[in-house]
C-alpha cells in the first residue's frame, strides 16, 4: 500500500527536479571563465582603458573564451569598426552599465571587486555620450 | 514492476493535464499602432515581408501561434522566447525608441543576422518559411545600415 503512494510521488519529485534543472542550464552561460588577457585598442582614453581592461576584458576581447561576449563586442577590435557601428555599441554599453546588466551578475559572484564603482559608471558613460556626439559634428 | 510503471504513466498524464491549465498570457497585440516601424519610416515591401515572416513572432506585439503553440510546455518556452525578444527590440513599439536606441538596434539587427545568430535556431526547426537565404540575409543587412546611416547622419534630434 505504501508503494502505491510512494511511486507516484517520488515520479513527480523527478519530474520536478529534472525541469528545474533545464531550466538552469538555459539561464547559465558556461562559457564565463576568464581569459585573463588585458587587450584593448590605444583608441580609449587612458581612464576609460583601464576600467574596460579590469572590468569588462575577461570576456570582451577576441581572445575571449567566451563566444556570445565577444561576438557582441571585443574591445581589442573596437578600431575594426565604422562610426555606425560604433555608435550602435555605445549605445548598448551605456545601456547595459546603467543597468548594471555589465559585468554579468554571476561573474560578479564569484569577482566582487570586478563590480564597477558609480564613479567608473560615470566615466563609462561620459565617454560614451562623447564620443557618440563627435560623430555627429 | 509494470505496476510501477503504469503509475508512472499516470502521473505524468496527470501533471501533463494539469498543466494545461497554466497558460501564460498570449501575445496578441494589435500591429498597426501609429508607432511600428512601418508606420512612419517607408520600409520596401520585399524587407517588410522577411522582417514579418522571420522575426515578427519574438519582436512584435503579435504572435502568429501554430496549434502546437497552445500546448503547455511549449508554450511556456514560446513564451519565454516572446517575452526576452520584445523586451530587447519590438517592431510594434519602434518609433517610440530614441534616434540612438534606435540605430543600436539596427546595428544589432545587422551582427545577429550576419552572425545567423537570428532567427533563433530552434525556431527555424519548426518555422522553414522563417530561414533566411543568403540574399535575403544580403537584404536585411542593407537595409539596417543604410537606415542607421540615415540616423547618424541626421544632425539633430
Ligand atoms: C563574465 C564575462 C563578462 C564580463 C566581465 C563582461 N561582459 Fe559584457 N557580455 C557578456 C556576455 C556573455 C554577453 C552576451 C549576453 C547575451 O548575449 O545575452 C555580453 C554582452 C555585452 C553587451 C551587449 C549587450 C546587448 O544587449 O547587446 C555589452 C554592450 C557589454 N556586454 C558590455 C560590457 C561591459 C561594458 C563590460 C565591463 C564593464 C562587460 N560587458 C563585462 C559577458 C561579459
Ligand atoms: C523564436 C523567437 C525569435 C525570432 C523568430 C527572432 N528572434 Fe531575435 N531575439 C529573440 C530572443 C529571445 C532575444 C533575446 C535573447 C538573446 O539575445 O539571445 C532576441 C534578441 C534579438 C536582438 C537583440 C540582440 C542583442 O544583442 O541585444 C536582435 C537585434 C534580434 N533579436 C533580431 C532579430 C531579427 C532581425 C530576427 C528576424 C530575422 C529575429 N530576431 C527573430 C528571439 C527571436
Amino acid at each position: 500500500m505504501k508503494k502505491l503512494i510512494l511511486t507516484p510521488l517520488l515520479t513527480f519529485l523527478l519530474i520536478v527536479f529534472l525541469a528545474s534543472f533545464t531550466f538552469q542550464k538555459q539561464n547559465s552561460d558556461k562559457n564565463e571563465k576568464t581569459a585573463g588577457i588585458t587587450m584593448v585598442s590605444n583608441e580609449f582614453p587612458e581612464n576609460v582603458a583601464k576600467i574596460l581592461k579590469v572590468h569588462c576584458n575577461d570576456c570582451h576581447v577576441s581572445t575571449s573564451k567566451s563566444d556570445k561576449a565577444k561576438k557582441k563586442l571585443s574591445f581589442d577590435k573596437w578600431n575594426d569598426l565604422n562610426m555606425l557601428k560604433k555608435t550602435g555599441k555605445l549605445n548598448d554599453i551605456i545601456e547595459v552599465v546603467k543597468e548594471g546588466e555589465m559585468p554579468p551578475e554571476k561573474y560578479l559572484n564569484h569577482y566582487p571587486d570586478k563590480k564597477l564603482t558609480e564613479e567608473q559608471t560615470k566615466t563609462l558613460v561620459k565617454w560614451a555620450e562623447e564620443t557618440m556626439d563627435s560623430f555627429k559634428e | 514492476m509494470k505496476k510501477a510503471f503504469r503509475y508512472i504513466l499516470i502521473v505524468l498524464l496527470v501533471a501533463f493535464i494539469i498543466m494545461q491549465f497554466f497558460q501564460p498570457k498570449k501575445n496578441l497585440g494589435i500591429l498597426s499602432t501609429g508607432k511600428d516601424l512601418f508606420s512612419q519610416v517607408y520600409v520596401d515591401d520585399s524587407i517588410k515581408l522577411l522582417l514579418e515572416t522571420s522575426c515578427f513572432d519574438c519582436h512584435s506585439n503579435h504572435t502568429n501561434y501554430p496549434w502546437y503553440g497552445q500546448i503547455s510546455p511549449i508554450s511556456i518556452f514560446l513564451n519565454k522566447h516572446v517575452t526576452e525578444g520584445k523586451e530587447k527590440l519590438n517592431f510594434t513599439e519602434w518609433q517610440s525608441y530614441p534616434d540612438k536606441e534606435k540605430i543600436s538596434n539596427l546595428v544589432d539587427i545587422y551582427d545577429e543576422v550576419e552572425g545567423g545568430d537570428m532567427p533563433l535556431e530552434s525556431y527555424l526547426k519548426i518555422h522553414k518559411d522563417a530561414v533566411l537565404s543568403e540574399h535575403e540575409r544580403d537584404l536585411i543587412m542593407s537595409w539596417a545600415e543604410k537606415e542607421g546611416l540615415v540616423l547618424l547622419n541626421k544632425k539633430e534630434e
